[in-house]
């Protein structure tokens, strides 16, 4: 059985090894003058771009009230099953149902979007949030005020001037 | 028996059935909403409309008479199209109310639209809009959702024979109304929120309380009277939400009464016994024990009993609100183990009168879901009252099942005559209060098992939710006794105690608890 050779044979030029380490040094050097990517996060914030899917909230109806109707499209449609809706009889004249209780745990949303899409009401959406952490895993089971909050911090699109005490997240 | 051809397939039927039954009888589709098994046929909503041999003109399946040699069409380009309209009509004026409308999932205006109409509206005008109207009692009518197909008002008619409901006014102004100074009280009404086709009568009981496709449904037997109705227990998370007919032409055909529909409300928020008790020697107080210190007080006691040849004491009482099996496994134990004689049935008298309506449904005054099949095992003595006063019973085992159950003085002050003394219940009764040993049961919910209803017919049921606590079903309650007298034993469940039942029972004789399947059999 024949050996065929192939590949490439380094030059004695090549074996020096001094132009190849001067190439990769001039990459190096050249990315000084170029943009930077790098955040300094936390003190700095990243701003996600438009239809980046963060953490949800629940929207309020022009009266500010939970504009849900308890209709439970997005626990039907969500992949990991992770809200729950409790509907009943809305206390208001004018609007007949509503969630008494509405909750997502955030360790299993998979943030997909699509409760978002499910929603006939416009009433549930994703958002900007991605910063959000917590110390127990009760901390990350958002209930129907915190999803609420979530709308009054994000509804303005001044989320990332907001302070932490001011969004509590 | 005439041939018909539906879409190329031939059926031979019975003399004189519609088209539409036909159809439905071999499982093709046709959609319709007027139409109802149980009512007369009115032709008015016309969704059912196909092709028949070489007539111009569509004709309504559910008013068409079946002739030898038809041949129907159901799914040509004119029926199509037909469909199309005609659901266009019904939803010209209909809400866009999905969301919060009960019927939801089990719609047929949304089955019948996904399936066979547009999914878009043309209809650009202002809809018309009726408020809601409350029609006393659970009933609550949505009048903007109605697709006229009179179902309830036919209902009240022919299966209730007491009209309550009528259409006012014609054509576009119809209207569902009720007659002047009638509620919706009666106990049938339940039964027009199943038939109506769509979310226009609503159940306040059940009132955005749940979305349907989230219930699990369990098939069951209501315990209400001794009618036997089938009924679906449609539960989640461990809670029911509602119960709904389950069709038996043999029992109640399609419906169900009040009592029975909301029947479960009776079992929740009970004082529930949710651990075995035993009263220690001369104690006023009963105190939380174990399954295995529970059933063997039991035992020992009988044990001793039985070494002093004293069983003539010892006596039994059953149950007409407990299962075939929980009354058949105590004639296993007192009687073919241990010998014992006395044999009780707890039924409370009947009060009352039965209720019959038009169609034959029949609310039966005896309110008890088992009275026949626990006097067939246990015999007909119910007088164990009688027999504790001339001292003759010294220990009794009660087996339950009754939470309204009361006692009088005079029975309490007979109970504290007894030097020992069992039961087996769900909620603490006095009876439980006074007893030495106190074994918590489940409910039928909880439990599964079968009852004779009053026409001997056994039907089973099953277990929808977990019980609470420590709380065992019944059977397993009088299994675990038994195997306390007899450790091989062989039989684990339900259903291994029905197929031994119908093995030395003659009225159940090659009766399986597999081959009751969903309608039940009737007594040999
Ligand atoms: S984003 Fe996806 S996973 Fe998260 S709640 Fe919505 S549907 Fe569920
Ligand atoms: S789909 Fe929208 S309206 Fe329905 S329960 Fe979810 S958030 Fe509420
Ligand atoms: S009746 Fe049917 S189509 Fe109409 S709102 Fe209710 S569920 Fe939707
Ligand atoms: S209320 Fe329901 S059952 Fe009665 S006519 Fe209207 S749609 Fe039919
Ligand atoms: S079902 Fe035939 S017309 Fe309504």
């Amino acid at each position: 059985m024949g050996v065929k050779k192939v590949g490439y044979e380094p030059t004695w030029i090549d074996k020096l090894y001094i132009p190849a380490i001067l190439k990769g040094m001039a990459i190096t050097f050249s990315h000084l003058f170029k943009k930077r990517y790098t955040v300094q996060y936390p003190e700095e914030k990243w701003i996600p771009p438009a239809g980046h899917r963060g953490a949800i909230r629940l929207n309020r109806d022009e009266k500010g009230r939970v504009k849900c109707v308890g209709c439970e499209m997005c626990s039907t449609a969500c992949p990991a099953k992770c809200i729950t809706v409790v509907p009943g009889v809305a206390p208001w004249d004018d609007r007949e149902k509503y969630p008494v209780r509405f909750e997502i745990d955030m360790l299993r949303c998979i943030l997909c979007g699509m409760c978002e899409e499910a929603c006939p009401e416009d009433a549930i959406e994703l958002t900007v949030i991605y910063d959000f952490a917590g110390y127990s895993r009760e901390d990350l089971i958002w209930d129907k005020e915190r999803l609420l909050k979530n709308f009054d911090i994000t509804v303005d699109g001044k989320y990332f001037e907001r302070s932490k005490e001011e969004t509590g997240l | 028996m005439p041939t018909i051809k539906i879409d190329g397939k031939e059926l031979t039927v019975e003399d004189g059935v519609t088209i539409l039954q036909a159809a439905l009888e071999n499982g093709i589709e046709i959609p319709h909403y007027c139409y109802h098994p149980a009512l007369r046929v009115v032709g008015s909503c016309r969704l059912c409309l196909v092709e028949v041999d070489n007539s111009p003109k569509l004709l309504p399946a559910c008013a068409t008479r079946v002739t030898d040699g038809m041949e129907v069409r159901t799914q040509t380009e004119q029926v199509r199209d037909a469909r199309r309209s005609i659901l266009e009509f019904f939803l010209t004026n209909h809400p866009l109310d999905c969301p919060i409308c009960d019927k939801a999932g089990e719609c047929l205006l949304q089955d019948y639209t996904f399936k066979y109409g547009s999914a878009h509206s043309r209809f650009i005008e202002e809809k018309r809009v009726r408020p809601t109207k409350d029609l006393g009692g659970n009933i609550l009518l949505y009048r903007n959702r109605c697709v006229m197909c009179t179902r309830c008002v036919r209902f009240f008619e022919e299966v209730v024979g007491e009209p309550y409901l009528v259409v006012e006014h014609r054509g576009y102004h119809s209207d569902i109304s009720i007659f002047p100074g009638k509620e919706l009280t009666h106990k049938m009404t339940g039964n027009i929120v199943e038939i109506c086709p769509v979310g226009c009568l609503i159940d306040k009981d059940f009132l955005f309380h749940a979305r349907v496709w989230n219930l699990t449904r369990t098939k069951s037997i209501c315990p209400g009277c001794s009618a036997g109705c089938n009924i679906y227990l449609e539960h989640k998370d461990n809670r029911i939400y509602r119960i709904r007919s389950r069709k038996n032409m043999e029992v109640n055909t399609f419906w169900i009464c009040d009592d029975g529909r909301y029947i479960y409300h009776r079992f929740e928020e009970l004082d529930r016994i949710t651990q075995p008790m035993r009263r220690l020697e001369g104690s006023e107080k009963l105190t939380k024990t174990t399954w295995q210190e529970a059933i063997s007080m039991v035992h020992d006691r009988l044990a001793l009993l039985k070494r002093a040849k004293k069983l003539d004491q010892v006596a039994v009482v059953g149950s007409a609100f407990a299962s075939n099996e929980e009354n058949y496994l105590l004639t296993r134990i007192f009687g073919d183990e241990l010998g014992c004689k006395k044999f009780y049935v707890y039924a409370p008298s009947v009060e009352g009168e039965d209720e019959t309506f038009r169609s034959g449904f029949t609310i039966r005054a005896d309110k008890t879901p088992n009275r026949r099949g626990a006097e067939l095992l246990l015999g007909k003595n119910s007088d164990f009252w009688g027999a504790i006063k001339k001292g003759e019973i010294k220990f009794l085992f009660f087996l339950g099942g009754n939470v309204l159950l009361e006692l009088t003085d005079q029975q309490k002050e007979l109970l504290k005559r007894l030097e020992f003394l069992v039961v087996q219940d769900v909620v603490f009764t006095e009876m439980a209060r006074l007893a030495n040993v106190v074994l918590p049961m489940g409910y039928f919910a909880e439990s599964e098992g079968t009852y004779v209803n009053v026409d001997g017919r056994v039907q089973r049921f099953s277990a929808a939710l977990v019980p609470p606590g420590d709380v065992k079903p019944g059977v397993q309650i009088l299994l675990d006794l038994y195997r306390a007298f007899k450790p091989d034993l062989k039989m684990i469940s339900a259903a291994d105690v029905m197929n031994d039942l119908a093995a030395n029972r003659s009225e159940f004789n090659g009766m399986s608890y597999f081959s009751l399947g969903d309608s039940g059999e009737k007594l040999r």
